[in-house]
């Protein structure tokens, strides 16, 4: 595990609530997570953990509390919404390419019509994160002829090549076959020493142990329980953690 | 033979001829993208609503389709907006606005004297009813949409194939949106003197329904979606001619029915491409 280089707060979440209807998806939920931090999400289906990342992004808008992004208040402002949204990557647990653009305009999309990048230059950022993640012989191909596996390396590429400053991971391996886990966990786990800021949702234990500085539990909207891996293996506190440890260990 | 250079050189069936190829074009292209963003219903909201805006054009003068297609393109503008709205559902707001619409536009009828003999030209269309000014009209309005298409295409092509992840992009999806909506809402009152405001949604939405019964990819479906459009519209307006039948309706059937042989032919080929989103 590095070492964290700053103590910046580059997400906090303050007292955060999010309804669907009259379902309250989130009870005030409060995090701050640091410059460099690697956080896994943890809980039980349903307790509230896509909603918690995909507010960070603003796929849902929150009705009450605070949500600031490196520094930008999540707002009405559409500004700010752009500003967060290029520096926040994700990565979606299936449906997460075009189908009908090749993997290298795929990953090379968002530079071009977000940053505005020339053609040549987004196409050389986009080997070089095809590279990063393993595959960069499979760029001319459409996502159908790659495996699940190697689609989700895609969808880390085409992330990174926003160069956010921060990964949102929503259950990244969970529609993979048993095989193709590790190569998606390997590009993680290289991305998360390499310093990048990454909150994960995962079910993925031994992975999560290995590369979390902290982990968030989720029950019912709220967040249970918090600290290290060593916290959670060792010594947990709640009820609710212990009996869902015991059933996903 | 004599049937069709008789109606090649009826000047009322040249115009009806002409003006049905490029609303099939126009509204075949705007189904392809309302279509699979499960927006047909705004369609049909739009095109009813907006006998509002006919209902005042007679009362008070001044052409009733411009007067329509103003009251349509504030109503795109507004659903437009209202889409990501998560205290209003779109659908219940198209509800309101078809009913309140089409309610004042029968109210205004009833409280203006005199018999309105065009009124059901409005509600059916008619083949009689297109003027060659109709059509000059229609010829600007479709060079300056296919021009507004040609500038978003990519942006529609990649929201409405994944709209949450052009948003994760941080695509710019928002001028897009509006083209679609409020393109789609005038062009729909374009195509009123065809197949009328009851029935004229279903030439934006059956030609891609039927298309992506029968194909796979994303261009396969945008000509096969064209193709169809053409061919039922002028299939309609033939039989309107021939058999003297109301010309909205007749094209309407024709449509339903190449839906029925498409969703045929599709049983036996495979999944669409531009199917509704999934999500977690
Ligand atoms: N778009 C939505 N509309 C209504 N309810 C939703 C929606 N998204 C999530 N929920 C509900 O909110 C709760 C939390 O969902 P989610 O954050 O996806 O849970 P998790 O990711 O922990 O499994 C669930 O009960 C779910 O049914
Ligand atoms: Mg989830």
């Amino acid at each position: 595990m590095v070492e964290k280089s700053s103590d910046k707060i580059i997400i906090h979440a303050a007292n955060v609530d999010k309804w669907f209807g009259n379902f309250q998806a989130l009870k005030g939920v409060s995090a701050d997570i640091t410059e460099g931090e690697v956080v896994v999400v943890l809980g039980p289906s349903g307790s509230g953990k896509s909603t918690f990342i995909r507010c960070i992004n603003q796929l849902e808008e929150h009705e009450a509390g605070e949500i600031v992004v490196d520094g930008i208040e999540i707002n009405d402002d559409s500004r700010n919404l752009q500003k967060i949204r290029s520096e926040v990557g994700m990565v979606f647990q299936q449906f997460n390419l075009f189908p009908h653009l090749t993997v290298l305009d795929n990953v090379a999309l968002a530079p071009r019509k977000v940053k505005k990048m020339p053609k040549k230059d987004a196409e050389e950022l986009a080997m070089a994160g095809l590279t990063r993640v393993g595959i960069p012989e499979q760029a001319i191909k459409f996502p159908t002829q790659l495996s699940g596996g190697q689609q989700q390396r895609v969808a880390i590429a085409r992330a990174l090549a926003m160069q956010p400053k921060i990964m949102l991971f929503d259950e990244p391996t969970s529609a993979l076959d048993p095989e193709m886990i590790k190569e998606v966990l390997d590009v993680m786990r290289e991305l998360a020493e390499s310093g990048m800021t990454m909150i994960i949702v995962t079910h993925e234990m031994g992975f999560a142990r290995e590369v979390a500085d902290r982990f968030l539990f989720f029950a019912e909207g709220q967040i249970v329980e918090q600290g290290t891996p060593d916290h959670f293996f060792n010594n947990p506190q709640e009820d609710r953690t212990k009996l869902f440890l015991s059933q996903i260990l | 033979m004599d049937l069709i250079s008789e109606i090649l050189v009826t000047p009322f069936m040249q115009r009806a001829l002409i003006g049905s190829l490029l609303l099939a074009i126009l509204l075949g292209l705007f189904g392809v993208f309302i279509v699979p963003r499960k927006l047909g219903f705004m369609a049909d909201g739009v095109s009813h609503a907006s006998l509002l805006g006919i209902a005042v054009g007679i009362m008070f003068g001044g052409a009733p389709l411009m007067w329509a297609a103003l009251v349509a393109a504030c109503i795109g503008l507004v659903l437009a907006r209202i889409e990501d709205n998560e205290r209003l559902t779109l659908d219940s707001v198209v509800g309101i606005v078809l009913v309140g619409g089409m309610s004042s536009a029968v109210i205004l009828m009833a409280l203006t004297p005199g018999y309105k003999p065009e009124l059901i030209t409005y509600l059916f269309g008619s083949l009689l009813s297109i003027s060659w000014n109709d059509i000059y009209l229609l010829i600007a309005f479709f060079v300056v949409t296919l021009f507004l298409f040609k500038i978003q295409w990519r942006t529609l092509v990649l929201t409405t194939v994944h709209g949450e992840l052009s948003s994760v992009l941080g695509l710019p999806t928002s001028a897009a949106k509006y083209f679609l909506f409020v393109g789609t809402s005038v062009a729909l009152i374009a195509g009123v003197k065809l197949l009328g405001v009851i029935l004229i949604s279903a030439l934006l939405i059956i030609p891609f329904s039927a298309a992506n019964q029968a194909t796979r990819s994303l261009r396969g479906s945008l000509i096969l979606t064209e193709c169809l459009a053409i061919i039922g519209t002028i299939t309609g307006i033939i039989l309107s001619y021939v058999y003297d039948l109301p010309t909205g309706p007749a094209i309407a059937l024709v449509f339903v029915a190449l839906f029925l042989g498409c969703v045929i032919i599709g049983r036996i080929k495979s999944r669409p491409v531009l199917g509704p989103e999934h999500n977690h």
